[in-house]
């Protein structure tokens, strides 16, 4: 078996991830740290423009990812990542994470009631 | 409704060749085929803003009316799914020769077409052959169909992320940070 990948986590996902319970954050970041290079290759790709990111279904949440080493051959100029390395492809970088119940809900603009404000 | 329609055509004509395509089932109305479900879809859209929406007094209904338009949101969603049309280009065609043909028709002259079409529907016979609110259509009563419109699982995840703006625009904000170099553990 494979050794797990390095794992880079975007400023991004830790705030989004910190706003997760605790028990599912603690198992979806030693999933992450434990994951090898068969495991993300068993992930689905998105398709169309976002064909570059990986998604992986975890509990209740969706994760979306790029693993350098398929990036790098196809998708590098897409997501022009300041790490980007050729010399070192064996990584994971994590771009968000968001509840897979919420994932399409439609979004009905409310209507704001303006009421006059005396001062 | 014009937009059901020129569903109701695109379905018929993909009946005729055996394929599915869109799968509103449509009953007969007064003003001609329709499924309700069209409008809450439409509406849904519209509400995510990948539709501009305005309601329309109709003087001949004495009821107003929601006409939908294109905007940059729309054209930006459908360029991001161009590979979708590619992989359903045989259904997609149809539809361009439906929107060619009667796009710029009224739901009046549509209605009229439709009602003068001697075989149509599943039962391929006149519209006033059909009872009052019965079906017309169901697609997906297609036999054997030689072409089926069909979201892969990968597709669907993906056409879910393109209609949440908070999941679309929460990923790019990772996608800017990985650009930008905001990571939060130490990069090796």
């Amino acid at each position: 078996m494979s050794s797990p990948l390095s794992v880079i986590f975007t400023k991004n996902f830790e705030d989004a991830i910190n706003n997760i319970p605790e028990r599912d954050r603690k198992r979806i970041l030693y999933d992450l740290t434990h994951m090898n290079r068969q495991d993300i290759l068993r992930q689905g790709h998105l398709q169309g423009e976002l064909n570059y990111l990986r998604k992986m279904n975890n509990g209740d949440y969706r994760i979306f990812m790029a693993y350098c080493s398929e990036c790098y051959k196809e998708f590098r100029h897409k997501i022009n990542c300041i790490i980007c390395d050729r010399n070192n492809l064996n990584r994971l970088v994590v771009f968000f994470i968001a509840p897979r119940k919420k994932l399409y809900r439609p979004h009905k603009f409310q209507k704001v009631d303006i009421t006059k404000i005396k001062f | 409704m014009r937009t059901a329609k020129l569903f109701y055509l695109l379905e018929d004509e993909l009946h005729k060749n055996k394929m599915i395509g869109p799968t509103y089932i449509m009953k007969r109305y007064q003003m001609g085929p329709y499924n309700p479900k069209i409008a809450t879809d439409l509406r849904g859209l519209a509400d995510n803003g990948f539709l501009n929406v305005k309601e329309v007094y109709y003087e001949k209904i004495d009821d107003l009316a929601d006409i939908y338009s294109y905007n940059r949101k729309t054209t930006k969603f459908l360029k991001n799914i161009e590979a979708l049309f590619y992989e359903n280009s045989v259904i997609f065609e149809k539809l361009d020769v439906i929107v060619d043909i009667y796009g710029k028709k009224s739901g009046e002259e549509l209605k009229e077409i439709i009602y003068s079409l001697d075989k149509t529907g599943w039962k391929q016979q006149r519209i006033y052959d059909y009872y009052d609110k019965s079906i017309i259509m169901d697609p997906n009563k297609v036999q054997k169909p030689i072409k089926k419109f069909e979201l892969s699982e990968d597709w669907y995840d993906t056409i879910e992320v393109l209609l949440n703006p908070d999941l679309y625009y929460g990923i790019q904000k990772g996608i800017r940070d990985a650009r930008q170099g905001n990571f939060t553990n130490e990069v090796s």
